[in-house]
């Protein structure tokens, strides 16, 4: 706790701020998700903000997933995947930057054994932010009622 | 939760709290409203599909028996069955004629 304490404290202001937000949406989401609906949960993350000028998608992207990681990694309760993708979807569009969060599923097993497995990713246009995963194509994703594949 | 019968002028449509996606032979639903998740076989999915804009009961068994060999009267009462069941869990939206 104590290195962790002090490599947080080392760290250039701005990058203390991000994972402070990250750790606070997290805390949202996990708690959230606990009270209320996904769909509640989502509304009240996705409020978009105004992009900031100058400011690089990539470039946030990457910081709002380093950010996400870091303070997930330090937080008492279980950070999910969907938890995760949740807060950092919330970041980036307070950012006014795009992101679309992801809802997966896929079976595995036969008959008796069979297990619905559920995975939660956030993408940044291209760039994926969190959630990824090697096998990450095996899982299929949901989509609305009316959208077509 | 037990909800009252159908009426055949009733408007039913997919929930928008609702996702799903086709996985092997299966269709899988999720109700964002809370978080389960549901699987349709081959019959669900065609009423599933039916449902993604608003129809009534009738329409729905009259798509159903003119593409598969199946008696009116036993299909009408398992798509009463069905449908009731979807909105009982909030996948299902029921708009009845006032």
């Amino acid at each position: 706790m104590t290195v962790a304490w002090r490599r947080f404290r080392g760290l250039p202001a701005d990058d203390r701020r991000l994972v402070i937000q990250a750790a606070l949406l997290l805390g949202v989401a996990w708690a959230g998700l606990r009270v209320a609906s996904y769909r509640r949960v989502l509304r009240l993350l996705e409020r978009r903000g105004q992009r900031g000028a100058g400011q690089d998608a990539e470039t946030a992207a990457e910081r709002i997933a380093w950010a996400v990681e870091a303070a997930a990694k330090r937080s008492p309760m279980p950070m999910t995947c969907l938890v995760r993708a949740l807060a950092a979807h919330g970041m980036l569009r307070q950012r006014g930057l795009p992101s679309q969060l992801r809802l997966g599923v896929r079976v595995r097993g036969e008959r008796a054994a069979r297990a619905l497995e559920s995975h939660a990713w956030v993408q940044c246009g291209t760039r994926m932010v969190v959630g990824q995963l090697p096998d990450l194509d095996s899982y299929r994703t949901l989509r609305a009622p009316g959208v077509q594949r | 939760m037990a909800l009252p019968p159908i009426s055949d002028s009733a408007r039913l449509v997919a929930s928008p709290d609702v996702m799903a996606t086709r996985v092997g032979a299966e269709l899988v639903v999720l109700n964002l409203q809370d978080g389960v998740y549901y699987s349709l076989d081959e019959a669900g999915i065609r009423i599933w599909e039916l449902l993604q804009a608003p129809v009534t009961v009738p329409a729905i068994s009259q798509a159903l028996v003119s593409e598969y060999e199946v008696e009116e009267a036993r299909c009408d009462g398992d798509v009463r069955t069905f449908v009731a069941e979807l909105a009982s869990r909030g996948l299902v939206q029921v708009q009845e004629d006032r």
